[in-house]
């Protein structure tokens, strides 16, 4: 949801409805067996509970399956699947603050996806230092550490310039030494 | 051992760490799953929606037979319902969030949007038409309680998607609240509250 707004009568125009989905299937599948994994870790360390993590893989490549008859460059699925995925941890997260007004809702059960990989007491730390830091600087590191991806390939992936990404990584690596001397 | 090695050796165990569940793979499943929960959402919201405007409409009706001696003239009807939908115009627009608002804030300024077209419906509801336009103002007043309804229903997809305002079932939602928005528009045109024609209702507008 990139925005919201509000509609008269005047102003609300009827969307176009979406067409019939061209299935890539072959393609899909083997997009799948390469990179899912990848991404579903990337995922992962940035929601914390690896159910939620699966479906926003799953609808990033569903994503991708409707968006595939109108790509230019279908080379660049990886990269579509990455910015898709960001997009949708993006959402998810910013949905929990509206969830979690409500008290019937689930609350997020970020311990047990850690339990889940036995992480040590030192790690843990380190994943909570960097659940605290802002958005865009969690999103850097972990395209660069997780992903091992380059300076320019997270520019391109979250659409900012090169120049962004460093200062996002400095501002980052900073915060989280920050972050682990508050709580040692 | 500093920040960045911590990271990078978190980042190692997680790599090796996350496995997928068995039905991971299975993209025709969640797609079913994901459009089931769309329709489910949208239908119980909008089941919800026409049994709030139903119980409306029957409390308003009981309430008409017993006074009808009081009703006004049209003249004097059209001022006040374009005063009380004046009121609530200026009212939604007042607690819109300013600028690119969070979901948070999207959230929080639709509720108050609901409650202000709830209050505004219910407020010409107490109003007494003409006796000769009774009818005319009920169909009225029901058009714009189901465009509450339709624009609840949209707010309630696009929790459902969320947020994917690209989402198949987010079109079809906010097509037919719009739909829905502009014969209400039309009924009050016709009648001459133009105020109530441009009502605001909380639709999340695509991006």
């Amino acid at each position: 949801m990139r925005g919201g707004g509000w509609a008269t009568s005047e102003d609300v125009a009827g969307p176009d409805l979406i067409g019939p989905v061209y299935v890539a299937e072959d393609e899909l599948d083997v997009l799948f067996r390469r990179h899912s994994r990848a991404l579903l870790g990337m995922v992962w360390v940035m929601l914390g509970d690896l159910g939620v993590a699966e479906e926003v893989v799953q609808d990033a490549f569903l994503s991708l399956q409707r968006a595939w008859p109108t790509m230019r460059d279908q080379s660049r699925a990886l990269g579509y699947l990455r910015a898709t995925s960001l997009n949708l941890v993006r959402a998810r997260l910013r949905h929990r603050l509206v969830v979690l007004r409500h008290p019937l809702a689930r609350p997020l059960d970020t311990a047990s996806a850690e339990d889940a990989v036995m992480l040590s007491e030192d790690r843990r730390e380190v994943w909570a230092a960097l659940r605290r830091l802002p958005e865009r600087q969690r999103e850097c590191l972990v395209l660069r550490y997780f992903a091992e991806m380059t300076e320019q390939d997270i520019a391109s992936t979250l659409r900012i310039s090169p120049n962004s990404v460093r200062t996002h990584l400095r501002r980052g690596m900073a915060g989280l030494e920050a972050g682990l001397e508050v709580r040692p | 051992m500093i920040a960045e090695e911590r990271l990078r050796d978190l980042m190692a165990a997680c790599r090796e760490a996350v496995v997928p569940s068995p039905g991971f793979d299975d993209l025709g499943r969640r797609a079913r799953r994901k459009e089931r929960q769309r329709w489910v959402r949208a239908i119980a919201a909008a089941a919800a929606a026409v049994a709030v405007a139903g119980a409306t409409v029957a409390v308003v009706e009981r309430g008409a037979s017993t006074t009808a001696a009081s009703t006004q003239a049209r003249h004097e009807f059209i001022a006040q319902a374009n005063q009380i939908c004046d009121a609530a115009i200026q009212q939604i627009k007042a607690d819109a969030p300013p600028g690119l608002p969070t979901l948070q804030q999207i959230d929080v300024a639709a509720q108050r949007a609901s409650a202000t077209d709830q209050a505004a419906i219910a407020a010409l509801h107490a109003l007494q038409p003409p006796s000769s336009d009774r009818t005319t103002v009920a169909a009225m007043l029901a058009e714009f309680e189901k465009s509450l309804g339709a624009s609840l229903v949209v707010i309630a997809v696009q929790d459902a998607v969320n947020g994917d305002t690209n989402a198949a079932a987010f079109d079809a939602a906010l097509t037919t609240a719009s739909k829905q928005i502009a014969t209400a528009a039309q009924h009050a045109s016709g009648y001459g509250v133009d105020r109530c024609a441009a009502m605001i209702y909380p639709i999340f507008e695509r991006p």
